[in-house]
């Protein structure tokens, strides 16, 4: 009888903690970790933007308040900014691209015109003010 | 003829694969995921589909939606900045910094941030994003 038990118990207390301790790391680790894939753009550098804006080197991407777009002062609607800029580059392979933000222009539309860019391979990308 | 041995599988759930399967949950976040960094200010980084891996050892600037900006731990305005940045970056060459702010910092802070940044002679500069779902 005793012997028995005795080894049943055993058997038994060994594996409620050992769930527990599980539980509480798999909880600990879903909510501290991140999926996020962070990625860095790089931006021109002083020089390179006062060189974009110096002269008509460089093509001005200006974006409105409004979150119309123009290039080089001409209005240009959002879906058809990449076909613009490919466009803009054919002539100036080597040109960078300013763009330019009116006070209110969340950074995330901004982005999207550096997404443009980079797509059809502009050489440096940086932002200025009007 | 099963009757019997079905009743008495009922009274105790079977639990190593319960466990099983709790580790193999375990294991996956383990190794999938990348413990999220305790920072200053909470940002959400702008979504792009273009970009390079972070380098996580550079300084970084961060810049969040509701206007406040941090670096090296502490909580600045954006004219205290420059300053900061020129101690912290003196003596090294080619100094890279990187900035993070939120997609919905508006233009003109973003732009009032990278002109202290350039003031204090950072010769490398990059803007975190997050790469977007669909790419």
């Amino acid at each position: 009888m005793w012997p028995e038990r005795r080894s049943r118990r055993r058997r038994k207390i060994g594996l409620t903690p050992l769930i527990d301790v599980v539980f509480q790391l798999l909880i600990f680790f879903m909510l501290a970790s991140s999926f996020a894939q962070l990625r860095t753009i790089s931006l021109a550098s002083q020089e390179g933007r006062s060189a974009l804006r110096g002269d008509d080197s460089g093509i001005v991407v200006h974006v409105r308040g409004d979150g119309s777009m123009e290039i080089a002062g001409v209005a240009v609607p959002r879906a058809a900014l990449r076909a613009e800029l490919r466009a803009a580059l054919v002539d100036r392979p080597e040109t960078g691209v300013l763009i330019v933000s009116d006070a209110e222009v969340p950074l995330q539309d901004m982005i999207a015109v550096v997404d443009a860019a980079h797509a059809v391979g502009a050489a440096e990308i940086s932002f200025g003010r009007r | 003829m099963n009757f019997p041995r079905r009743q008495r599988g009922e009274g105790h759930e079977p639990v190593i694969p319960l466990i099983n399967v709790i580790f193999l949950l375990l294991i996956f976040f383990l190794v999938t995921g990348t413990l999220r960094s305790a920072e200053l200010l909470e940002i959400a980084p702008p979504q792009a589909a273009s970009g390079v891996a972070v380098d996580a050892a550079l300084p970084s600037v961060l810049v969040s939606a509701d206007g406040r900006v941090a670096f090296d731990g502490d909580l600045l305005e954006v004219t205290e900045l420059g300053g900061r940045l020129a101690s912290i970056m003196q003596g090294q060459g080619d100094s890279h910094l990187v900035v993070k702010a939120d997609g919905q910092v508006r233009s003109e802070l973003l732009l009032r941030v990278l002109d202290q940044i350039e003031q204090a002679g950072v010769a490398e500069l990059s803007l975190v994003t997050e790469l977007s779902p669909g790419s």
